[in-house]
């Protein structure tokens, strides 16, 4: 009798578990496959649709996305190369400068370093986008107008602000290690880079995977910064397509979305990782 | 300390002028331009002498003059054609242009200061104008123009700003733009000739006056027509709505559009014309026309025939080709013969859509109905007051609005041209440039206002005309009706102007 | 190891090499022999001084006067550009602070030099110099390039926006009028009425945004994760794949995405049409809108964030010690007990700094309503400039980037900076880990 209705009870909460599962997944998804649905539209228009589904389906709009810019007005492929070129390198500039900011801040006690830890803090807290006039002026002194490296620099200088990610994970190595190597005779200079690095793969692929996503999804600066057409990422872009070719932004979003998401299933671990630095270790 | 300067310069000015007076300009001759009204007459000031010093006819030797186009006249093509004529008529004077391809509401004066401005400019005079104020666009020497008497004086008034007494003109107009009514031959009612051509002009009724095409949309909602609704606009949209306030007395800014402190839409018998938006929303019942993207949906419900007729700029006229070709159910060249553009019918004195018998409205024109008003605008070139070739920009404008190209951006894009010659020609063949260039030449569109403060007048509108489009739908959700009566009407039209009046002068 | 000296004692007793370095930066390394130190010092000097001949002293001169030439566009008279002054003279008292820390330095290091010269030992050459730079000062040296690029591209900014707050930039006085130092930003603000009732309404709605919003991805996300690590799922890495694939796709497709997905001829209208429903004005600029829009920001906000902390609350489910939940259940606590004696309150104290982060990320979210709601203006008679829907960062991005009135923006957001610090500084001040960060180590 009991045992029965222990079964009951298992096979009710496996029900309603797997019931919910099904709803996440669902709502996680159904917005994807809409846009999947709607890059291969044939007309390209969204109001030729019958609720989600495009009235007809062609692969031309894929096509159309690299062969066909509309007279330049849409240049694609332009834009996915220097959207490439632009998280490229300022990931990897980025990456440096904020393992290093990490990295001394958690390993370092010196003067100044309150104050450096205060002001990060505060400027995480002004609304970004109010610096923008100044950036703009700035980078008009600089002549990087309408250069993928004035977005770089700004990317990758501004990358130090967030390092307290960075500084939660080195804050979790064991402390022995650093000071066996000092015993050692190991230089700071060599403990970074022959005993930390290696010990931070996880760390260091969140943050080169976190780095080389946002130029992927950010529209304000590089609308800020770069007039040309040519010179635009595939955010700008997509994000300037009139409603007329809501087909093209879809096929573009699917195309740029599908790398990124497959490089998110391969490192899904260290994302957790990664996330999860930036909480207190228990 | 600024009233010192400013002391200073007026006297620099000044010294400036008599100066330039002295040095007496090399090319006063073409001033007696003929033309019946010339805006100008007579001497010119000093001020303007100098400001036109820069203007002395010589081409910068080896300039790019950049140039920036609208998206559709680029995805079209004609832009591509354009420049590659006047670099092959130029080839041999060491000029050339390039078209510029950027954002095309770039922002001259954050990106001209510091040299990312475009030389040469095309887009509609109100947003042209708005630069006019601080300079950043340059008057240009319009009486030396070979258009300058092609073009009849309401359109160069689009361009037109004051100062010192005297009028610059800070552009040069290229076509006309107002709310045309566009409608697909193949989707009108079989019986249209026996039924609804009570005149026997051969023009459907339901284009002739909106009472009929009132009665025809509520035949559509009946079902049984090939369209599923008649008429469809987006009725939040300022630009063709203000038109229903403006037949009955309304206008945008006293003084020809230039007295920012006369606001006027609630004068006259606006009412009436925001009654009957408010009755269209309602017969419409489709709250599609509410998004403002509704203007890219026309493109295809006309083509899908989803409704009959909508009212949109001539500018857009191959965006409804395309369309229709892309069905499949027409050629390019049938859809152009499918796809019509006509004047706007005309609005019943009554100012009820309703309230007359649809036939009386036809055969009784003139004294049931009146011909309706719409706002309208001139798009032309403006040259960046931050160019380095002033010259060779003039030259590019002259030859963009000469009377071939004018004739071939209508070929290319269906715009209607501001140049009478040119639009002499094509309304031989096509009839929208006529009306247009005559509705100009009547009065009956009324141009955007060239000053900076119309930039102020779209969000309250927008808003105004969102309140009255979505009343109708009120009481079927249970809320309570804000636009009853008549008063509750003139009330909101004076709360929009209100609104017009504090946002103009907040913060200034 | 000698006591240290107070600063300027140790000065006045310091050898002429020192006194020389008072001087001239660099000179007395030079004379110590240390060649590239002493020319690095030089050189710096040289730039600096090279740089303010240039143009560094008309840049500072003109960060007070911000123009005293007005441009004549139409007559070609040249003139100044108040933006670009004051952004440029701010620039130069950036690089004089610059040339004070480097000259002080410099001083110091003389001093240094003078000290080992004293005590006997070797002077530090080229290779000394390194050596130290890559372990005694490694902080220095590796800190010096995050500094910089942060001081220029991120506080010059910041910076700048304050006192734009001080001057009457905006409206009708930019570029080609000057601009002049003034408080005139804040007395409109103080005596417009508009401005201040839109402020309360606004600030009113965000922070009810920012903590539903915060709450209910928090919840959301841990509830995905302890779905995810029930001990009866099967295949849990299958079902995590769509919160990733949420989380993958950039920020500003999804938004974009939901706002088509939500439109008047979008599919939700398509079929509450066809089911004979009346269509929703879900993100159109009518009054009944205001609601559904905010309820459409928060879901969209929630299918954009609550992936991430579902899988960060999924790495911290596994840290938790596993002997913990046996001895519970030896104890024989339920399910529910133990998620609420074990896990909520070792979640809670893990994601405190998190969480103050996700607050402050929400209260300053951008991108929602921009992208949501782009180009609409609702509720007109009731907002000044605004949407009914929008955050304080949106009503600044109107104020200031779409109808420039950069003075007023600047102080509104002084105002708003001021007090998101204020509530994260004092949370976060109290919370455990601040408080565990110092006794670290």
């Amino acid at each position: 009798m009991r045992r029965k209705k222990l079964t009951l009870r298992r096979a009710s909460d496996h029900f309603f578990t797997y019931l919910a599962l099904i709803v996440m997944s669902a709502v996680f998804l159904f917005p994807c496959l809409w846009l999947i649905l709607a890059s291969l539209s044939k007309t390209g228009s969204l109001y030729d649709f019958k609720g989600f589904f495009p009235q007809a389906f062609s692969f031309q709009t894929f096509i159309d996305l690299f062969s066909d810019d509309v007279n330049g007005l849409y240049p694609y492929k332009t834009w996915f190369f220097n959207t490439l070129y632009v998280s490229s390198v300022s990931c990897i500039l980025g990456t440096i400068l904020v393992l290093l900011t990490g990295y001394v801040m958690s390993r370092f006690r010196f003067k100044g370093r309150d104050t450096i830890k205060k002001t990060t803090l505060i400027l995480g807290m002004f609304p970004g986008f109010m610096g923008m006039t100044a950036v703009y002026i700035i980078m008009t002194q600089l002549g990087l107008i309408n250069r993928l490296e004035s977005l770089i620099f700004l990317y990758a200088a501004t990358t130090p602000v967030g390092y307290m990610v960075q500084k939660g994970y080195f804050d979790s190595i064991p402390n022995t290690i650093f000071e066996a190597a000092r015993l050692d005779g190991a230089t700071n200079l060599e403990i970074f880079t022959k005993i930390t690095l290696p010990l931070s793969k996880p760390m260091i692929v969140y943050t080169v995977l976190t780095q080389f996503a946002w130029p992927w999804s950010d529209v304000l600066l590089p609308k800020l910064l770069l007039k040309e057409r040519d010179t635009w990422t595939v955010a700008v872009g997509l994000f300037n397509l009139p409603e007329t070719h809501f087909a093209r932004f879809a096929a573009g979003s699917v195309f740029i979305a599908i790398p990124i998401v497959i490089l998110y299933f391969c490192l899904v671990k260290y994302i957790v990782n990664g996330l999860t630095a930036g909480s207190v270790k228990g | 300390m600024k009233k010192l300067m400013i002391i200073a310069l007026c006297a620099a000015l000044i010294f400036g002028a008599i100066s330039g007076c002295a040095k007496e300009p090399d090319k006063q001759g073409t001033d007696a331009q003929p033309g019946g009204d010339t805006p100008v007459a007579g001497e010119h000031t000093a001020l303007y002498d100098q400001v036109m010093s820069r203007f002395n006819g010589q081409l910068e030797t080896g300039a790019v003059i950049k140039v920036l186009e609208n998206d559709t006249a680029v995805e079209l093509g004609y832009v591509d054609h354009l420049i590659a004529a006047f670099n092959e008529k130029y080839k041999d004077q060491g000029i050339s242009a390039e078209r510029m391809n950027v954002d095309q509401y770039s922002d001259l004066a954050t990106d001209g200061p510091y040299g990312y401005g475009p030389d040469v400019w095309y887009q509609a005079n109100d947003i042209l104008m708005k630069y006019a104020d601080n300079q950043h666009l340059l008057p240009l020497p319009i009486l030396d123009m070979e258009c300058y008497s092609k073009i009849p004086q309401s359109a160069w008034n689009a361009y037109a700003k004051d100062l010192n007494g005297e009028t610059f003109y800070c552009g040069v107009p290229l076509n006309v733009q107002s709310g045309m009514l566009y409608y697909i031959e193949s989707s009108l009612p079989e019986n249209w000739k026996t039924d609804w051509d009570v005149n026997s002009n051969d023009i459907p009724d339901f284009f002739e006056t909106y009472t009929a095409l009132y009665a025809y949309s509520e035949l559509c909602k009946q079902g049984g027509q090939p369209t599923q609704y008649g008429y469809l606009d987006e009725t939040v949209d300022t630009y063709f709505m203000s038109g229903y306030l403006m037949t009955f007395g309304a206008y945008i800014f006293g003084d020809n559009g230039r007295d920012a402190s006369d606001i006027g839409l609630n004068k006259g018998d606006a009412v009436k014309g925001a009654r009957m938006i408010r009755q269209w929303a309602g017969e419409m019942n489709n709250t599609e026309v509410l998004d403002t993207a509704f203007s890219s949906a026309a493109y295809q419900y006309l083509a899908d025939r989803v409704m009959l007729c909508t009212v949109t700029t001539p500018d857009v006229y191959r965006m409804f080709i395309r369309s229709m070709v892309y069905t499949g159910n027409w050629t390019k060249e049938e859809a152009e013969a499918d796809l019509k553009v006509i004047t706007v019918p005309r609005l019943p004195v009554s100012g009820d859509l309703s309230a007359d018998k649809w036939e009386d409205t036809v055969t009784n024109m003139d004294t049931l109905t009146t011909e309706t008003y719409m706002m309208g605008g001139i798009n032309g070139y403006g040259i960046s007051a931050y160019t380095e070739c002033p010259n060779a920009s003039l030259a590019f404008v002259e030859f963009a609005t000469s009377y071939e190209e004018s004739v071939e951006r209508n070929k290319y894009l269906g715009v209607a041209p501001a140049r009478s010659d040119a639009a002499e020609t094509i309304a031989a063949t096509d009839p929208v440039v006529g009306i247009l260039f005559d509705r100009l030449d009547r009065g009956v569109i009324n141009i955007m206002p060239a000053i900076t403060e119309i930039g102020q007048i779209w969000t309250p509108a927008g808003s105004f005309l969102v309140d009255i489009s979505t009343d109708p739908y009120r009481e079927a959700r249970g809320e309570e009706l804000m636009f009853a009566t008549d008063a509750d009407i003139q009330e909101g039209l004076d709360r929009l102007v209100g609104q017009i009046h504090d946002a103009i002068q907040t913060l200034s | 190891m000698t006591k240290k000296k107070p600063f300027f004692k140790e000065l006045s007793g310091s050898p002429w090499q020192v006194k020389l370095s008072c001087a001239v930066m660099g000179l007395g390394q030079l004379c110590y022999g240390q060649i590239v130190k002493g020319l690095f010092y030089l050189g710096s000097l040289a730039v600096v001084v090279l740089y303010f001949v240039k143009r560094g002293f008309t840049d500072f001169i003109g960060f007070f006067t911000l123009g005293t030439q007005e441009e004549n566009l139409w007559l070609g008279i040249k003139g100044d550009n108040s933006l670009t002054m004051l952004i440029l003279g701010l620039f130069s008292i950036f690089i004089l602070i610059f040339t004070a820390v480097l000259y002080v330095s410099n001083v110091k290091d003389a001093m240094f030099t003078a000290r080992q010269k004293a005590e006997g030992k070797k002077v530090h050459m080229l290779r000394d110099t390194l050596a130290t730079a890559a372990d005694d000062k490694f902080h220095v040296t590796a800190l010096t390039f995050p500094i910089l690029g942060v001081t220029i591209f991120s506080v010059l900014p910041i910076v700048f926006m304050i006192l734009i707050a001080f001057t009457d930039l905006g409206g009708s006085v930019v570029y080609p009028k000057l601009a002049n130092w003034s408080f005139s930003a804040w007395s409109k603000i103080l005596s417009l009425g508009q401005i201040g009732g839109t402020f309360a309404k606004i600030l009113g709605w965000n922070v009810l945004w920012a903590v539903l919003s915060t709450v209910l991805n928090f919840v959301l996300g841990l509830g995905m994760a302890l779905l995810l690590n029930k001990r009866n799922v099967k295949g849990s890495k299958f079902w995590r794949a769509f919160p990733v694939l949420a989380y993958a796709i950039p920020g500003f497709i999804t938004m974009v995405g939901f706002k088509f997905m939500f439109s008047q001829s979008g599919p939700i209208n398509y079929y509450l049409d066809a089911a004979g429903k009346m269509r929703i004005f879900f993100l159109t600029n009518d009054a009944s809108a205001k609601w559904w829009a905010r309820g459409i920001g928060l879901f969209v906000n929630a299918w954009i964030s609550t992936p991430s902390i579902m899988l960060m609350t999924t790495g911290l489910l596994s840290n938790i010690n596993t002997d913990l939940y046996e001895a519970a259940d030896l104890d024989g606590a339920s399910a529910f007990t133990q998620f609420r004696k074990i896990t909520l309150p070792y979640i809670i104290f893990a994601t405190t700094p998190v969480l103050i982060g996700q607050f402050v990320g929400n209260f300053n979210n951008f991108g929602i309503f921009f992208f949501l709601r782009g180009g609409v203006i609702s509720n007109y008679a009731d907002y000044f400039l605004a949407s009914d829907t929008d955050l304080l960062i949106n009503w600044l991005y109107k104020l200031s980037v779409d109808n420039n009135y950069y003075s007023i923006g600047a102080a509104i957001s002084l105002v708003i900076f001021l007090i998101t610090a204020a509530v994260s500084l004092s949370v976060y001040v109290r919370s455990a880990a601040f408080k565990e960060e110092d006794t670290y180590q």
